[in-house]
């Protein structure tokens, strides 16, 4: 960047060329009032706040839109700017009720404290007319009050630019104008989301939180940094609470990685925590009925199970399901309960049933089994490949950052079977059959292949295996992928060259992916895809798994996978078990445990006797829940821990009341592999603890002493044990994340992975041949059906059904379908109707639309009334694992039939 | 159907054709179809064609439909040539009296004639109100058929996009221009040619030449004229502009309240397509350009660059601050150049006759002619064309034949919202840009409203700043509050509760609103207040007394 130097008040100042004024202003501590400002926006110019005088100028110029030039004079306090200033203040202040004493805003409103700033006492000559009110909305979240609102276009700004939602815009013009909804409809009618981001950005109290309204000024609650417990990406929360609970959750601009953005479920779904609902007593299983018990009771009764059990059966006759929703120093005492304290590699958690054919497929082309590259780098991608992932309903944040990236001129492909929003913004949406992934992935690079579009020097000195692969898709030309996959020849060739020729190209890949019987083929797939194109290795680049939980990413690293200890070190490497053994003081089991699949499978048989349970609500998010429910009626134990009475705690035999993660201290790893902080903000209800405590207290009670008295000393054990958390200490992630790989505590982590070269030395080509294993449609079952996430519930719904705003913006199940099938089966939108598959029925309403195509259905799995794993297919195509375990159902693709209910 | 021209040659060839068919022997009657229509010029035409139908006189007599021929007025109006009368306040009743007397035996009706100090003047040439004139930009309004492309090209017209095509590098046309001295008509008088060198020179494939025919201002019209009697001198403007600043691609953004302009144009760029005049490979010459047009929704703002520009994007239309200018990031941020109407129907004169011979006409600072919509308290209302350095008293006396009535001229207000009062002690300024911004107002596009003694000043302001109001588009806080609290207290003043203080808060207000606005017309709101308090003081001070 070239260097200016620009005087300041009359202090010269170098900085580069492409900053505003403002911005090297409030580098250097030069205080310019800002009202219509956001960094998260383009400039706007329109409160004439920011206004500063530059020498030469005909006008004074704002600020916030002003270019820095060298030899620029720019005087921020003349006589002129203040007189100007004050003026326009005064200005806003004529139209503003001035009702600070009862307003919610106080305390924290920009127009409050700048006109306290600028010294402003009393407007006596502008006492004309005022415009607005309160805007009644029927929906729970947004309070809307036009009188309040100074036009500054922020939150219409942050709805069109940020979330590109274009739910509100001003209506009216001059000083008549106001924020308006389509027809002046409530908020729940038109295109928005809920977000809240308009919220975030109000400066005065004119759109505010309504759950926290009369609960507290910000001077009048607590304010805490945590990390939101939903999704994988790790957004920065500041929790706010009062004597009763949280009131509200905001996020900071600046804070990394979601500066200061977030989703609807971030801002809004947290109702749940103070929920009637919750566990908060220990329960046991009296003569078929659970009873509350004290925990004493509860850890003995357990340790005496466990014991017998183990004793009669033996170790691997028990099983331990950890949980991608809990925290990293949890995860790692699971694995370590599991191992140390019952002797059994039986451990495993549900991220696993999203993403094994990831962490195998990665790791064993590249090194690690994870994301490669960071959030902030897709805004700096040219080419952006989305395939089998809907971002902006499962990952909104990182939704955000792929539509900021195609504003600012980046290429979108996606490729999905369903017409997702991306596609909207896509410059080519590949909109193919359902699973035919690898299909589409091998043509393209047989395309790249044959027009010579791969990065030679790449290949050649960083990977091996190409002719390999060079020969596997020779035969997969795009004209049979066409038929195949359904997408024109030439859309298959145009998406393979705008790929390879891209300069930086990511791609982004989510559960449509990995769920399938073949979903490792598919993980090698796009990791040929990105080797060939030299895509590993570099900034705005890689391959980047969208795993679904909070801490999936960290539940796996922790170790709660059987064949691995924490930091991916194999159980099987015998020097890795002596040094955990030395630690862990017990000696270790070497044999392979069961994966969270083969649990399932084996208690249906009747071989796994018991299974721990953590912070999962197996019989909602297996597959075939037929066949779960049986699996856990067949157990002799089944210890839940969790923070509600889900579907599977009502089979257990104990359950044990746990925190939530605003409950609790401790760590979050995110999708870019930043350990980031979770802080306790409220005490969890009646005698629930955290699950750290749960499991260090059970241990203890059998026999083997946990005396941790902090996460923080979990996590000191987890560094000494894993060389790539060895640089990660509370201290640093303090008020920022670190990634891992950081070996020592000088390291500052890692953006992106294999700069210099791969875990393995050289990447692995993996050729894959593609093939077909879904079941097959006929005329009973004459659909696909696919389930998948939306954005306004969670998981199982345990939480969300519990929040406002979730469920009445969704508030019951529905199964997508279009006009054809919908007219041929005779039902209208908003009918009931019969699914049913191979294996069980569900009942729900018709959406008919244009997302999926003909032939198709699609059902989100977040609602108990009408549960899709009901009707999924549980078993797993073991040829397709070459024993690497990525055992995985074929969740995403099965036959089924729509009938009217009558 | 037109046959498309494949060369310049074609060009030539049709154009000699054209004028052959003008020069037939027949009697012309020039209707005003444009603006006369609101007083019945529709039905006058009917008439006229039904009794040389019935007449049989169709082979001998031809009837032009044209644009606006100037003297408002009198509407509707006709012109008959030979012999060259001048009629006024025709109706349909008369028309047979005219077919039989002048069309037929070159006799002049007397009642028909335009009046002047008690004296009839029966033909056109000697009426003062055209006799001042200097008509170059409506050289054909008035006089062709707007919506026949082979009169435009009869008389001259396509020969500069042909001549710049075929005998000029874009860098001679924009130097051309340059030396003409032209400066931007749509009122904040921007030299043009160094507009299009910005334009030029800014990095990109893709350039748009937008023309802004949002013309807003109260009482003015001369767009609407140009495009309404003239579109194809526009088009001819746009493809000259196009060819100098490497632009493929224009719009005319014009007012839907303009629906005959609209019509007109539409009509234009249809024949010129099919002349291969717009479209690819304009004459053979391997320049491509065509034209879109967009229509406003209403918004006065929409005139003001950045905020047309959002209009067309489909955005809401408001202005941003500038830099970076349109020449450099404009639609859809690509380089783009916009010109007033005015400002392109000047184009082909200057490249026809090169800038020499435009620099006739005006003063060093502004050369050429401009256009006046002539409003108000005067008696010849209408449209002016004179050249710049024209003093005011010789446009609203001589040209617009003084004040009506006894009473006496008091000030005329110029350049509309934007502007300001010029009272009768600068009745003998010659008025340029700079003439006219030194003495409070601005000549803006060309608005001129003539006020007399019994007209309030005070009133002036106020119904200039609710306009302001009305069409202040809300994004920036000086404007969309501004106005309306000055609004407010002038109000206050003119019903008769004013304060003492109000006048310096008026001031004050005013220098924040100048100073502070986003846009020009949050920034020039204040100038009718402030020209008005500066020359009428007295009129405030008797209303707070």
């Amino acid at each position: 960047m070239e260097k200016v130097k620009l005087t300041i008040n009359g202090k010269t100042y170098e900085t580069e060329q492409g900053k505003t004024v403002l911005e090297v202003a409030r580098e250097n501590n030069i205080s310019i009032p800002t009202l219509c400002y956001d960094k998260r926006l383009d400039p706007y110019g329109g409160c004439r706040i920011c206004l500063v005088e530059v020498e030469g100028a005909r006008q004074l110029v704002t600020s916030c839109t002003a270019m820095v030039g060298e030899g620029m004079v720019v005087n921020t306090e003349s006589e002129k700017v203040i007189r100007t200033r004050k003026g326009v203040l005064e200005y806003i202040l004529s139209d503003h009720p001035l009702d600070c004493m009862t307003c919610e805003a106080t305390g924290c409103c920009e127009l409050q404290d700048l006109a306290y700033t600028m010294d402003i006492k009393g407007i006596d000559y502008r006492s004309g007319e005022k415009i607005g009110g309160v805007i009644p909305d029927r929906n729970e979240l947004i309070y809307r009050e036009t009188g309040k609102c100074i036009r500054c276009g922020r939150c219409v700004r942050i709805c069109g630019e940020v979330q590109q939602d274009y739910a509100i815009e001003f209506g009216g013009r001059g000083f008549k104008m106001w924020v308006a909804t389509p027809f002046g409809e409530s908020l729940l009618d038109g295109s928005c989301v809920l977000c809240g981001q308009c919220v975030s950005t109000c400066p005065t109290a004119a759109l505010f939180e309504k759950k926290a309204m009369g609960k507290g000024r910000s001077f009048q609650v607590k304010k805490v940094r945590s990390t939101c417990g939903y999704c994988s990406i790790g957004c920065q929360i500041d929790i706010h609470t009062n004597h009763n609970g949280i009131i509200k959750i905001t996020s900071e601009v600046g804070a990394v990685p979601n500066n200061g953005n977030l989703c609807m479920k971030g801002r809004f779904a947290y109702d749940f925590v103070n929920h009637p609902d919750r566990l908060d007593t220990p329960m046991i299983r009296v003569n078929g009925n659970l009873e509350k018990a004290s925990w004493e009771d509860a850890y003995d009764f357990i340790s005496k199970k466990l014991k017998d059990i183990k004793s009669k059966y033996g170790s691997d006759s028990i099983s331990f399901i950890s949980s991608g929703r809990c925290t990293n120093e949890e995860n790692y005492l699971m694995q370590k309960f599991a191992r140390a304290v019952i002797g059994t590699n039986n451990i495993d958690q549900s991220e696993t049933e999203c993403h094994a054919p990831t962490l195998t497929g990665l790791r064993n082309s590249l090194g690690f089994g994870t994301t490669t590259n960071s959030i902030e780098e897709i805004s700096k991608s040219d080419v952006i490949f989305v395939i089998g992932a809907n971002i902006t309903e499962a990952h909104p944040i990182i939704g955000l950052e792929v539509k900021k990236a195609v504003r600012n001129g980046s290429t979108l492909i996606v490729a999905d079977t369903r017409r997702i929003w991306l596609s909207k913004i896509a410059k080519t949406y590949l909109n193919l059959q359902p699973g035919t992934d690898a299909y589409l992935i091998n043509a393209l690079m047989n395309v790249i292949i044959k027009e010579k579009l791969y990065d030679e020097k790449f290949i050649e000195g960083k990977t091996e295996g190409f002719k390999e692969l060079e020969k596997a898709v020779a035969k997969d030309e795009p004209k049979e992928a066409e038929g195949l996959c359904g997408i024109p020849e030439e859309t298959i060739k145009d998406a393979a060259r705008i790929f390879a020729n891209a300069k930086r190209a990511t791609i982004l890949y989510g559960n449509g992916i990995t769920q399938h019987s073949f979903g490792i083929d598919n993980v090698n797939s796009l990791v040929n895809l990105a080797l060939l194109t030299g895509n590993i290795g570099k900034e705005g680049a890689g391959i980047n798994p969208l795993l679904g939980q909070n801490n999936g990413q960290g539940a796996f690293s922790m170790g709660a996978v059987p064949g691995f200890y924490s930091d991916y070190q194999p159980v099987s490497d015998r020097a890795v078990r002596k040094k955990f053994e030395e630690i862990y003081k017990v000696s270790l089991p070497k044999n392979k445990g069961l994966q969270i699949r083969e649990m399932f499978n084996n208690a249906y048989k009747g071989k796994v006797k018991a299974m721990y349970v953590m912070g999962a609500d197996v019989l909602m998010s297996e597959p075939d829940t037929t066949r779960v429910k049986k699996a856990l009626e067949n157990l002799e134990l089944l210890i839940v821990q969790d923070i509600f009475m889900s579907n599977t705690a009502q089979y257990a035999d104990v359950i044990l009341p746990a925190a939530c993660f605003a409950e609790k201290d401790g760590t979050f790893t995110n999708i870019e592999r930043r350990v980031q902080r979770v802080r306790k903000t409220v005490s969890p209800p009646g005698e629930a603890k955290a699950d750290w405590k749960i499991i260090s207290e059970l241990a203890t009670c059998m026999d083997y002493p946990m005396d941790y008295n902090s996460p923080e000393t979990i996590w000191e054990e987890i560094r000494t044990v894993s060389q790539n958390f060895a640089g990660i200490n509370y201290k640093r992630i303090e008020n920022v994340g670190i990634q891992w790989p950081c070996p020592d505590t000088n390291h500052p982590g890692t953006k992106f992975l294999y700069e210099e070269e791969f875990g393995n030395g050289k990447a692995r080509f993996s050729a894959t041949e593609v093939k077909s294993s879904h079941e097959k449609t006929d005329k009973n079952y004459p659909f696909i059906l696919s389930t998948g996430r939306t954005l306004y519930h969670f998981n199982s719904g345990t939480m969300t059904h519990r929040t406002k705003g979730s469920v009445q913006k969704q508030p019951y199940s529905f199964v997508e379908i279009s006009q054809e099938d919908a007219d041929d089966v005779g039902i209208k939108d908003e009918e009931m109707v019969r699914i049913t598959t191979r294996r069980g029925q569900i009942t729900l309403s018709a959406n008919i639309t244009n997302r999926v195509m003909p032939k198709q259905i699609w059902i989100p799995f977040h609602f108990v009334s009408a549960q899709a794993n009901l009707l999924t297919i549980g078993s797993c195509n073991a040829t397709h694992s070459k024993g690497n375990s990525s055992l995985m159902p074929e969740y995403k693709i099965c036959a089924a039939r729509v009938e009217k209910l009558q | 159907m037109l046959k498309s021209l494949k060369s310049y040659d074609d060009l030539v060839a049709m154009r000699t054709l054209c004028e052959e068919k003008l020069k037939l022997d027949k009697v012309k009657v020039y209707i005003c179809m444009t603006g006369c229509r609101a007083l019945g010029a529709e039905e006058v035409y009917g008439e006229f064609k039904r009794q040389l139908d019935e007449q049989n006189l169709k082979d001998k007599v031809e009837i032009i439909e044209t644009g606006c021929q100037g003297l408002c007025a009198r509407a509707p109006v006709i012109t008959i040539d030979p012999p060259g009368v001048f009629y006024g306040r025709v109706t349909v009743d008369i028309v047979p009296e005219i077919i039989s007397s002048t069309v037929v035996n070159d006799q002049v009706i007397n009642k028909l004639c335009y009046v002047e100090a008690g004296k009839r003047i029966p033909y056109l040439k000697d009426i003062p109100f055209y006799s001042k004139q200097k008509k170059v930009v409506l050289r054909n309004c008035g006089i062709i058929d707007p919506n026949n492309i082979e009169q435009y090209i009869a008389r001259k017209g396509y020969e500069s996009i042909a001549k710049a095509l075929f005998s000029f590098t874009p860098e001679d046309i924009i130097n051309e221009v340059k030396d003409s001295g032209l400066r931007g008509r749509g009122g904040a008088g921007f030299p043009t040619g160094t507009k299009w060198e910005f334009c030029r020179k800014a990095k990109g494939d893709t350039k748009y030449i937008i023309c802004n025919a949002d013309e807003g201002d109260p009482g003015a019209f001369m767009d609407r004229a140009v495009l309404e009697g003239d579109p194809h001198a526009v088009i001819e403007g746009m493809l000259v502009a196009a060819f100098a600043i490497g632009s493929g691609k224009g719009f005319i953004y014009v007012r839907a309240e303009y629906p005959i302009a609209i019509n007109h144009l539409e009509r234009a760029i249809a024949q010129a397509r099919q002349l291969n005049l717009l479209g690819d490979n304009i004459l053979g010459s391997g320049f491509n350009f065509d034209l879109e047009i967009k229509k406003g929704a209403g918004a006065f703002v929409c005139g003001e660059e950045t905020a047309l520009i959002a209009s067309i994007e489909g955005k809401r239309g408001m202005p941003r601050p500038r830099p970076p200018f349109p020449a450099n990031s404009g639609l859809w941020g690509k380089p783009t150049n916009i010109n007033n109407v005015e400002t392109l129907a000047n184009i082909p004169i200057i490249i026809l006759n090169g800038s020499e011979s435009y620099k006739q006409y005006g003063t060093k600072n502004g050369t050429g002619t401009k256009i006046f919509a002539l409003a108000g308290k005067v008696k010849n209302t209408g449209l002016v064309e004179v050249p710049m350095g024209t003093t005011l008293r010789e446009i609203i006396f001589d040209i617009g034949g003084g004040i009506p009535g006894r009473r006496q001229f008091k000030a005329a207000q110029m350049g509309g919202p934007s502007g300001g009062c010029v009272p009768a002690e600068h009745l003998d300024l010659p008025i340029d840009y700079e003439t006219v911004k030194e003495v409070g107002a601005i000549m803006g596009s060309g608005g001129l409203i003539v006020m007399d003694s019994d007209t309030s000043m005070v009133e002036i302001a106020k119904y200039f700043m609710g306009f302001c109001h009305d069409e202040s588009c809300g994004k920036c806080v000086p404007c969309r509050i501004g106005t309306k609290r000055m609004l407010e207290t002038l109000t206050k003043i003119n019903g008769g509760n004013g304060l003492k203080d109000d006048i310096e808060d008026l001031k004050e207000m005013a220098y924040v609103t100048q100073t502070a606005s986003l846009c020009g017309l949050g920034q020039t709101a204040p100038n009718p207040v402030l020209s008005t308090i500066r020359y009428f003081m007295n009129e405030y001070e008797e209303l707070i007394k």
